[in-house]
């Protein structure tokens, strides 16, 4: 089923916006209030947070829904069968290669915890941890692709699949590697950990929306 | 394979890929804009999405 590119983007864009929403309304009423908190620990004091604040957690989080969308709905199509299990294999990947693995390697912190290592050395190490699992699904898909027909291979890889993310997701939960150096400052060490926590579920429900919401939009939109 | 049989391989195969490509570059171009921009007013408009979405911020 060929699609155009036209038709791709309007489906990434109608799968993203409602995701995004879904994402900022998650964010404001969980992570948000944990920020502040943190900021106050930060500041030695209670912060300002207006409505312009808000909206441009609002506008981010429609911008990020929209970003993730773009990357993964051209998998999705090109997977083949834009189903709702394909959808959500596709999303699963992404929040694994976007969220995951560079979570296990940096866990999310909230502001006033200071790293070791610079912005500069930490966001190379997010996009090395990106391009690294990319790198890795080719060359998976390569070697399981002649073999994926039986369903014991499918199985195995399956299971193992399955184990690698529930390794990657205990080590997210508490705490990761943190190959950025300990993390430390003002903030106390529970509120850290509510706002890795809290931050975990926003992030699952904006790929759970995904995943829901980009095989419709492609049924519709993508010819 | 004849070489005009490859080079009409590979010009199906770019026809195939380009669709797909450019969506993607389009969602890792705004994904570096949202994660990654360094300009102070992109870093304070967004700061609060950097933290949640777990990319480096500050």
């Amino acid at each position: 089923m060929p699609a155009s590119v036209r038709g791709l983007i309007a489906a990434a864009v109608a799968a993203g916006v409602p995701a995004g929403l879904i994402y900022a309304a998650a964010t404001l009423t969980l992570a948000s209030p944990l920020l502040f908190q943190a900021e106050a620990f930060e500041m030695g004091g209670a912060v300002d947070h207006g409505a312009a604040r808000a909206l441009w957690t609002v506008i981010g989080s429609v911008a990020l829904a929209t970003a993730m969308a773009l990357i993964l709905t051209p998998v999705l199509h090109a997977s083949g069968a834009p189903t709702l299990r394909q959808g959500g294999a596709v999303a699963a990947l992404g929040f694994v290669g976007l969220i995951l693995i560079p979570g296990v390697l940096m866990a999310p912190v909230p502001p006033g915890v200071a790293h070791h290592a610079s912005v500069a050395v930490r966001q190379g190490n997010w996009l090395a941890a990106g391009i690294g699992f990319v790198l890795f699904c080719v060359l998976a898909s390569m070697v399981c692709r002649p073999l994926w027909r039986r369903r014991d291979v499918r199985l195995v890889t399956l299971a193992l699949a399955a184990l690698a993310m529930a390794a990657l997701g205990v080590l997210y939960w508490n705490g990761g590697l943190d190959i950025g150096g300990t993390p430390d400052g003002p903030v106390p060490e529970a509120l850290v950990a509510r706002f890795r926590h809290v931050v975990s579920v926003c992030n699952v429900l904006l790929f759970a929306a995904l995943a829901l919401l980009m095989p419709l939009a492609l049924r519709r939109l993508a010819r | 394979m004849t070489p005009s049989a490859v080079s009409r391989t590979l010009s199906v195969a770019a026809r195939r890929a380009l669709p797909l490509m450019i969506p993607a570059l389009l969602g890792l171009a705004l994904l570096g804009v949202v994660g990654f921009a360094p300009y102070p007013a992109v870093h304070d408009a967004l700061h609060d999405i950097r933290h949640a979405a777990g990319f480096p911020c500050h």
